[in-house]
């Protein structure tokens, strides 16, 4: 389609009638009641935003907070072996080297190793077999497990010829 | 007219005479007054007292093509913007009618690569427009010469070349429209006795064109005559409101 030639002498200018005044007007009203109530309801929001961070801050407050605090390998390995040696049943350890006991029998050591789970015990017996019984009456013990002699030497320069002689045991409660 | 559009007034102007229309007025009913572009300020002063007269505030004028001069405009190889392709037309102006561009104001339908329509109006002319418009408070909305404002109510449908003539008080110009440019355009005084379609076949026999539809509109004869060498014409609506004011112009000045 041929369009319009575009030869006019006056420059053209955009104009409007009545009609399209009025209805640029009403457009203008509307746009400002637009922005008003989008202004008033972001003002809102934004309220609304506040006051919940105020009360999370305030129930923070109140309660205290369980997160999980970051440590060293070394300080968590520390902290866990005390937390063992304080909640492993000494008690019944000593309760069984106190059934086990004997008159032919001297402890001279008793040295639990937390990191493998054992307990070393070194002692003097007047012969062989004394040793043995107190192998024996130890592994029979439910707070000690799998209680092995892994040492023994008699004592030549001492008199009646000892037995110096050690047990290593396993706690009761580590595998 | 738009409900969103303002109404207008109608201004037609002719070489020494003009006359207002208001919006669904009858053309008998226009106010004319007599102007002589020679002496600028009494132009711009009747112009100004008529254009204060009007009922509405925007005010479109309908030019007489005898005030105007039509030409068209092969854009130059190789041009590269509208201030070369207004310096080629303002030369070739110079070139067709022998006078001084500098006193015409220029318009045309820009193109960069197919004739197209140039229209010059004197600047004198132009200039009384805008004075008496300031002087009566009333913007001017448009102002185009007659034929003009007619092809922009034809509707040329294809890329099928056509002619398209007007005459009205004794002036012809007729056109060729094809493929979306104009390449022939030429205006003259064509007697009340002769045929527009004779302006036509001579337009013809000029420029080698051989076609022979035609869109014609003639405002100097109230029925349209049929001619045996042109096969495919098309009368326009000679009613329009342009077309009747300039009618009423050129009777009113006649009889004074």
């Amino acid at each position: 389609m041929q369009r319009r030639f575009r030869i006019d002498f006056i420059e053209s200018r955009w104009r409007l009638g009545a009609l399209g005044w009025v209805c640029l007007g009403i457009t203008v009203l509307l746009a400002l009641a637009w922005s008003r109530l989008a202004l008033s309801s972001h003002q809102r929001i934004e309220q609304l935003i506040f006051s919940k961070q105020a009360l999370e801050r305030n129930l923070a407050r109140e309660r205290p907070v369980s997160g999980s605090i970051e440590i060293s390998t070394d300080r968590a390995r520390s902290v866990n072996q005390a937390i063992r040696r304080l909640n492993h049943p000494w008690e019944d350890v000593l309760r069984a080297l106190n059934d086990a006991a004997s008159p032919h029998v001297a402890l001279l050591e008793l040295a639990p190793e937390f990191s493998t789970g054992t307990v070393r015990l070194v002692a003097e017996a007047r012969t062989i077999d004394a040793a043995l019984s107190l192998q024996k009456k130890l592994a029979r013990d439910p707070s000690l497990r799998s209680v092995v002699l892994t040492k023994h030497e008699f004592l030549s320069d001492a008199p009646g010829r000892p037995v110096r002689f050690v047990l290593d045991a396993r706690l009761g409660d580590q595998p | 007219m738009s409900l969103f559009t303002p109404r207008r007034s109608l201004l037609a102007v002719s070489d020494n005479a003009a006359a207002l229309l208001g919006p669904g007025a009858a053309p008998e009913q226009a106010r004319i007054e007599r102007i002589d572009f020679a002496d600028p300020p009494r132009a711009q002063r009747a112009l100004a007292e008529l254009l204060s007269a009007a009922s509405t505030r925007l005010i479109d004028i309908v030019l007489h093509d005898r005030l105007v001069r039509y030409f068209t405009l092969t854009p130059p190889e190789g041009v590269l913007g509208l201030n070369e392709l207004e310096s080629a037309a303002r030369l070739r102006l110079c070139d067709l009618f022998s006078v001084d561009d500098a006193a015409w104001q220029l318009h045309g339908d820009w193109k960069s690569d197919k004739p197209f329509l140039c229209c010059a109006l004197p600047r004198t002319v132009s200039a009384c427009f805008a004075r008496a418009a300031r002087a009566a408070g009333k913007p001017l909305a448009s102002a185009a010469p007659l034929f003009v404002r007619v092809c922009n109510r034809i509707r040329f449908a294809g890329n099928s070349g056509r002619w398209a003539a007007c005459r009205h008080d004794g002036w012809s110009t007729v056109a060729f429209f094809g493929n979306g440019g104009c390449h022939y355009i030429r205006s003259s005084a064509l007697a009340m006795d002769r045929p527009l379609s004779d302006s036509i076949k001579v337009a013809a026999l000029r420029s080698g064109l051989t076609q022979r539809e035609a869109w014609v509109l003639d405002a100097d004869v109230d029925t349209g005559e049929p001619d045996d060498a042109l096969t495919g014409l098309r009368h326009l609506d000679g009613n329009a409101p342009d077309v009747r004011l300039l009618k009423q112009l050129s009777r009113a000045t006649a009889a004074a």
